[in-house]
């Protein structure tokens, strides 16, 4: 199960870039993605001083590109309208953290391993672009990874990532129909604020 | 020859639990989804990209206790055993080594992938994987390297569950089994037919047939370790995201195999 693996870890890995085809889309996301590679090969930051604030800076490059709302809002699907927006807010506000805090975890652990990240192309319908990747792992090991973006302004930003075909959101959305078509909506926030560790000072 | 016998059995079991999508089927939309269509807050307008998108959005798993239950026990089994094992395994085999020995292991899948290819109807696809095998099996010492690759003989793996969605066969339920993990009726008939092309199931001895497999399960693991870690850490449900990805995946496999050469 390649697929589990990768499902919820591969979104960002160290790398050269090739392009093909690259408009807008795929020239912001790259943008992003070497703006971490660049923080997570600082040597001054690797110090376990400065983790904390690498990771900080991390954050807010994935905050930039990601719309957490748009990711919450369709994980949580069917019941999002039936919250009130103090908890939809709160809810964009818990999830986003636990699916950064994921990120920044992996990252951590192997981020600058050498790897190839190949832009395959992108495809644009509207406002809504899909921008096709592949990483490729120390090991030879190759994970196509497919982010879709909504644009908004003048920047086009994440609402969903495709590990290896498998939607982030889709998973998520099947894990909330699961857990709310049993128990309530509030034992599942106290469950996602369990899972979230505390803010380091 | 007993797990050949016992292939075939499961097969047949396995058969009327299979969710044929028969013309009826395909017209009828499904009963026990949400109707998350309508609701959906967001437009996706990639999601209707694939024929897997008019599929059931989620598969059927009526055998849920169940299969939580294995879960559990899959998880104990990682954790107990498992893990304490491929770690020990880990520090006395370098991990060049072990990545040599998953691509040996991956090499001998070799009649799988041909066959399955072969009923697919895909001979570029077999010829490839045929090529792979040979060059492989001899430039790179019985599959322990990967020259194949850079002579862009790339793989093209294809399994029996592959084979079985490319001829209009549903997943049907969905299993979570002791060991082996997350499968669907049709993964369970495809992993008893694909057993067949095992070599290891010729050689006599239950040692072998059982003992190879086991060890190809250990080399993955010390490959792994972390990584269902920061899936349960990850997850609200793992059980629900481990059959939702299952489900997916398997979803896209197929329909990757029903594309033209």
């Amino acid at each position: 199960m390649k697929t589990l693996r990768w499902l919820l870890v591969a979104q960002l890995a160290a790398g050269s870039s090739l392009c093909a085809r690259a408009g807008e889309p795929t020239a912001q996301i790259r943008a992003t993605t070497d703006k971490i590679l660049v923080l997570l090969s600082d040597p001054a930051l690797k110090t376990d001083a400065r983790k904390s604030e690498r990771r900080q800076l991390i954050r807010s490059e994935l905050d930039r590109r990601v719309d957490w709302a748009a990711v919450a809002r369709s994980s949580l699907g069917r019941y999002w309208p039936k919250r009130t927006r103090a908890e939809q807010d709160e809810f964009i506000g818990l999830f986003s953290r636990l699916l950064a805090e994921t990120c920044l975890d992996k990252l951590d652990s192997n981020g600058a391993d050498p790897a190839k990240i190949d832009y395959l192309g992108e495809k644009i319908i509207d406002d809504y672009a899909s921008v096709k990747t592949q990483i490729t792992t120390k090991d030879q090991t190759v994970h196509p990874v497919e982010y879709r973006l909504q644009k908004a302004g003048k920047d086009w930003r994440i609402y969903d990532v495709l590990i290896e075909g498998v939607s982030l959101v889709k998973n998520y959305r099947d894990q909330f129909d699961e857990i709310l078509g049993k128990t309530s909506y509030e034992k599942l926030v106290a469950d996602l604020r369990a899972k979230i560790p505390r803010e380091t000072p | 020859m007993k797990s050949i016998s016992l292939a075939a059995c499961l097969v047949l079991f396995l058969w009327p639990a299979l969710g044929a999508e028969s013309p009826a089927a395909k017209a009828s939309p499904p009963t026990s989804l949400p109707a998350d269509e309508e609701d959906q807050p967001l437009r996706d307008p990639f999601a209707s990209d694939s024929n897997h998108a008019k599929a059931p959005s989620r598969i059927k798993d009526p055998l849920q206790p169940m299969n939580r239950a294995f879960f559990q026990f899959n998880d104990r089994l990682y954790f107990w055993v498992l893990k304490p094992t491929a770690k020990g395994y880990g520090k006395l085999v370098p991990r060049q080594a072990r990545t040599c020995i998953g691509r040996l292991f991956g090499n001998v899948g070799y009649p799988v992938h041909f066959v399955n290819n072969l009923l697919q109807g895909k001979l570029k696809a077999a010829g490839l994987e045929t090529g792979r095998f040979v060059v492989n099996s001899t430039v790179g010492v019985g599959g322990l390297f990967d020259p194949a690759k850079r002579w862009k003989l790339e793989a093209h793996p294809a399994d029996f569950d592959q084979t079985l969605g490319f001829f209009g066969v549903g997943p049907g339920i969905y299993f979570d089994w002791p060991v082996f993990g997350p499968s669907s009726a049709r993964g369970t008939a495809g992993l008893a037919a694909d057993s067949l092309l095992s070599p290891w199931n010729y050689i006599d001895g239950l040692g072998v047939s059982l003992g190879v497999p086991a060890y190809n399960g250990l080399n993955t693991a010390s490959l792994k370790l972390g990584e269902y870690e920061t899936l349960k850490k990850a997850t609200m449900d793992p059980y629900a995201a481990m059959r939702s990805a299952y489900y997916e995946s398997r979803a896209l496999a197929v329909e990757k195999c029903k594309a033209k050469e």
